[in-house]
């Protein structure tokens, strides 16, 4: 079961970074290219999934959004593990006032939903992916601060770190040499279930017009514009609904997979 | 190093002080026994000792390693002191190596804190520092990981970590415990050789008084975070003065 998950979420996820890269060398057809003459086809030899109300090839859209699910994802899951990553850290080797801080303020954050976060950079910037990116990638910060603490704090009732500062290791040091290497397979984790949270959010958004512009194809925004038609071509919203849950599936498998794979009192227990 | 630690007190929160007006002296080369039961104190005196106490820990009183005085100084200068003036080896060798590093680059590690600018000598360092431990192939011993070596072997590692700066003070922490009998003996003969070889002073902690017998001449009994007896291991052993003395050395007579 362990493995089986691993795979199935390393295919998942393999699929939609396969998209993408397609995507930048060849689509079956111009992905923005609005064909009045083909609007809303049925599936067929040519286009292998219909074309959408503008007679755009839904396949082509398809494949050129997994880019941008996947820049959202990975963006938006770097910033937050560049900021929360050393935040967490800090707070779980100095303790006291200074954890407290640290760990009252990302409840704050994560009690702040992030679709308003997102609107209210939207107002105040335009909606862009730059956008969408930051507001998700603000909004995974307390996740990330949480998991590197409660690593942080394991790693340090490790008598490895005493006798690495008993060495003289000062505590920056420490921190990078002894504690973050030992923390980096809860690192992993959190970041691929990060992931899944980011490429839904940014689907979210991008529904909602909050995120990258109308033109450019986005898992979110085929969505929404499928909505116009729902009743007359229900399948064009399936599409992009599939895409979503396939990456959304994926990042989390693979998380959980990860996660099974690197404990190693589970492995142990095999 | 001659070492003098006066009234020192250790307390976490408002509970009772873990350690309580703990005072002793250690002349230059000698080795003093700290025994006691598990929570009498003795190993949250020995991380007083090295500064390593979490930072929500009150410690009160005097230390001073050489006329330094060691309470009160920060991070930066304590890690100076560290591995270059007074080291450290603890009871679990199976956690005090970092698990995810060659054994290697850790002694290396330790050796480059204080001289910095010594990829080259770090290395041979290791190798020699390996050597004196008793590995014979201290070259397959660096490049190993933690996990691949034995308890003894582990533990050994550790000691050559804490020597390879030739600090002045070593503490030990139950640095037998962890071990199986015979492992024990050895790594004990180690120790007293190691401490013949460099002249360092010591504090051997340990639970057992018949082990501390064979490093140490003289000792501290400790219970409930103070010391309730002090003197020549001999003397302790024949006419022990406080009941929880008498109790130890009943204790190791059967063991």
């Amino acid at each position: 079961m362990r493995r089986f998950q691993l795979w199935a979420g390393t295919a998942l996820v393999g699929l939609v970074v396969l998209a993408a890269l397609l995507s930048l060398v060849w689509t079956p057809y111009d992905p923005v290219q609005v064909v009045p003459a083909d609007r809303l086809l049925g599936p067929s030899l040519a286009h292998p999934l219909g074309t959408d109300g503008f007679g755009i090839d839904i396949l082509s859209r398809l494949l050129v959004g997994a880019r941008s699910a996947l820049l959202v994802g990975v963006v938006s899951v770097g910033l937050a593990a560049v900021v929360g990553v050393p935040l967490g850290v800090l707070a779980g080797m100095r303790g006291g006032w200074v954890s407290e801080l640290v760990m009252r303020i990302s409840d704050i954050v994560f009690a702040f939903p992030a679709l308003l976060l997102a609107i209210l950079l939207a107002a105040v910037y335009g909606g862009s992916t730059a956008t969408a990116m930051v507001a998700i990638g603000i909004s995974t910060i307390p996740a990330f601060a949480r998991t590197s603490r409660a690593g942080t704090l394991e790693v340090m009732a490790e008598d490895y770190v005493l006798a690495a500062r008993a060495s003289g290791t000062s505590a920056p040091t420490t921190a990078i040499r002894h504690v973050l290497p030992n923390i980096v397979q809860f690192i992993g984790v959190q970041a691929s279930v990060g992931f899944a949270t980011a490429v839904l959010a940014e689907a979210a958004l991008s529904y909602l017009g909050l995120g990258t512009p109308r033109a450019v194809p986005t898992w979110g925004g085929m969505l929404r514009d499928s909505q116009d038609t729902l009743f007359t071509a229900p399948l064009q919203a399936l599409w992009p609904g599939l895409a979503i849950a396939c990456a959304v599936l994926g990042f989390n498998l693979l998380g959980d997979g990860l996660r099974d794979a690197l404990d190693p009192r589970l492995r142990e227990a095999k | 190093m001659s070492l003098s630690v006066r009234d020192l007190s250790v307390a976490f929160g408002r509970r009772a002080p873990a350690v309580e007006s703990v005072g002793f002296e250690l002349a230059d080369g000698e080795r003093l026994g700290v025994i006691g039961e598990s929570g009498s104190g003795k190993s949250v005196t020995s991380l007083a000792l090295m500064g390593l106490l979490p930072e929500y820990a009150r410690v009160t009183g005097s230390v001073s390693l050489d006329g330094q005085e060691l309470l009160g100084l920060g991070d930066r200068e304590l890690s100076k002191l560290r591995g270059e003036k007074m080291s450290m080896v603890f009871q679990e060798p199976m956690t005090a190596l970092d698990p995810t590093m060659r054994v290697g680059r850790q002694i290396a590690e330790a050796y480059r804190l204080h001289h910095p600018r010594s990829g080259a000598a770090a290395r041979e360092q290791v190798e020699t520092v390996l050597d004196k431990v008793g590995f014979t192939d201290a070259r397959r011993v660096s490049l190993s990981y933690p996990h691949e070596l034995s308890g003894g072997q582990r533990q050994r590692v550790l000691l050559a970590m804490a020597v390879v700066n030739k600090p002045g003070l070593i503490i030990f922490d139950e640095p037998t415990t962890a071990l199986d009998v015979l492992v024990q003996a050895e790594v004990l003969q180690l120790i007293d050789a190691t401490l013949t070889a460099t002249g360092a002073s010591a504090l051997f902690i340990s639970h057992n008084i018949a082990v501390v017998s064979q490093v140490c001449t003289r000792a501290v009994v400790m219970r409930g975070g103070r010391i309730v007896e002090d003197g020549p291991i001999a003397e302790l052993f024949e006419h022990p003065k406080h009941p929880y003395t008498r109790a130890l050395v009943e204790a190791a007579a059967h063991e």
